[in-house]
């Protein structure tokens, strides 16, 4: 029934004159995996029929003569054309629709990992000294933190894996971890002690 | 072979009291003056905190998060404090008010291994070894005195084999002894200075060649058995401090997901993270200084990567 229904629509859209192309509408930009839904408007005396090309992957049935809704390949892009057969009005009119099909999201490449600078405070071995210990509660160290930076101190012994022994102590040696791996990027230098020095530290090293 | 007798370091001096609070100054002074709070705004996961002492108050307010007591001396009163020293310990070690304990509000249990008088023997490793079973992975123990005991070096090494820090007391017999008490002293344990409140050596603390971090012992306000606060000074207010500053700390190590170091390596640490005062380097009065909490926070960051190439 329903394709001597089309043969016959074919066959009198050959007929009659056309009128005003209809307008297509969708609901949207088709994410990967999704379906086109669209609408034309119809008349009530009239029936639509939908050409899709190439031909779809799948395509919803049983919808009501205005609407389409119809799956494709990612990355492909369809011509839809809605053909309007107005018998009353005895007009025929089409309009075509490109509907693209979403790409699937780039595979995103971690940049990197950069945890920003290290800062690794340089001290004598043993106990540290009154100074230091104030030196080390400056706030501006929480803020260097908070800028994501990082903060330790370590006994000269211990921070030979990272620096050789500084000639002044104590000092900051500045690292850069990308990768699971830590790079010098700016040798000893005194250890700041006011807060505004701290606060400096990350200046003029170019990662 | 006689059963070596412990006890609470002599000398123990014993301050003002207060019924209710608030009266001034009803505070730990180390709270402010280490700066605890840099300890306690870093992330923890609470730990189980033991004390082996006199008993405790289980009533106090301050120690409602007191989680269990046991008697090993064979009191009348159980595991009930009638001596006042366990109560106060056991409050500046996790009593839940932040003034004054420092762990505050940690799971605490108290082995009660020192009988009424203040001294005992063989209860004292019973106390401790029940405490590990509920769990407790650092002991507070201010008392001492008894002489060298292999058998107890061999109960503290199978302790700290199974990870658990025991923090002890140095002793209360002042700058010219020519060491600090026995157990405290053994390299198996963490021993324990007192500091006034401006960080010298406190008159009474004992001097010795093995002295691993020192904590406020003078005038420190805790809780007192039977209802209020009490002033006590000696070694054994250092000690509980000290043992609750390291409970926050391997608190914090265990949110960080890092290692919680051996006995050994927690000495060498405390060496590091400790601030000089007194003399310079390792004394005889307060070894390597005060432990600051500072310090130990900065340990919370983990080590950079290794050297590219």
């Amino acid at each position: 029934m329903r394709l001597y229904s089309l043969v016959a629509a074919i066959l009198v859209a050959a007929t009659i004159p056309a009128a005003d192309p209809p307008k297509i509408k969708s609901s949207g930009p088709v994410a990967p995996g999704g379906f086109a839904d669209l609408t034309v408007d119809v008349p009530k005396s009239a029936s639509v029929v939908w050409r899709i090309s190439p031909q779809p992957v799948q395509k919803a049935a049983n919808l009501p003569p205005g609407r389409l809704i119809f799956g494709g390949e990612q990355n492909k892009t369809y011509t839809v054309t809605a053909i309007v057969i107005d018998f009353d009005a005895k007009t025929v009119t089409d309009t075509d629709y490109s509907v693209v099909f979403g790409k699937a999201p780039p595979v995103v490449v971690e940049p990197p990992k950069q945890t920003g600078l290290y800062f690794l405070v340089v001290r004598p071995d043993g106990p540290a000294t009154a100074q230091f210990t104030k030196v080390m509660g400056d706030p501006a160290w929480n803020t260097l933190r908070k800028a994501g930076h990082l903060v330790k101190d370590f006994g000269v012994t211990d921070a030979a894996k990272w620096t050789p022994a500084p000639d002044t102590l104590p000092a900051v040696v500045t690292l850069l971890e990308a990768n699971g791996q830590s790079k010098v990027v700016r040798a000893a230098i005194p250890m700041p002690t006011t807060s505004a020095a701290i606060l400096d530290l990350p200046k003029g090293v170019s990662p | 072979m006689s059963e070596p007798i412990y006890g609470i370091p002599p000398d123990l001096i014993r301050g003002p009291e207060a019924e209710v609070l608030p009266m001034a100054g009803e505070a730990n002074w180390g709270m402010a003056a280490f700066g605890v709070q840099t300890l306690r705004d870093q992330p923890f996961e609470p730990i189980k905190l033991g004390v082996v002492d006199t008993g405790v108050d289980a009533s106090h307010p301050m120690l409602s998060n007191l989680r269990g007591a046991k008697d090993f001396t064979g009191s009348s009163r159980g595991p009930h404090d009638v001596n006042g020293h366990g109560t106060h310990c056991t409050g500046t070690v996790a009593g839940i008010n932040p003034a004054m304990g420092v762990a505050d509000a940690f799971p605490v249990y108290h082995g009660k291994g020192l009988g009424d008088g203040g001294s005992g023997g063989n209860g004292l490793i019973s106390a401790m070894h029940w405490c590990i079973e509920q769990g407790c992975e650092i002991l507070s123990c201010s008392w001492g005195g008894g002489g060298r005991s292999a058998t107890w070096e061999a109960e503290f090494q199978m302790v700290i084999d199974a990870g658990v820090w025991l923090i002890f007391a140095g002793g209360n017999s002042g700058p010219n002894t020519p060491d600090t008490d026995w157990p405290g002293r053994s390299e198996k344990l963490i021993n324990v200075a007192a500091l006034n409140s401006d960080f010298t050596p406190a008159s009474f603390s004992s001097a010795g060649d093995k002295i691993d971090t020192s904590g406020p012992g003078v005038g420190i306000w805790s809780s007192r058995t039977g209802g209020g606060y009490q002033q006590m000074s000696g070694t054994s207010m250092a000690t509980p401090f000290i043992a609750g500053l390291l409970g926050r700390y391997r608190a914090c190590l265990k949110a960080a997901k890092l290692p919680i170091p051996g006995t050994f390596e927690l000495r060498k640490m405390l060496f590091s993270d400790s601030t000089d005062t007194h003399t310079p380097g390792d004394d005889r009065r307060t070894g390597p200084g005060w432990l600051t909490p500072l310090l130990l926070s900065l340990n919370l960051t983990p080590d950079p990567a290794p050297l590219e190439g």
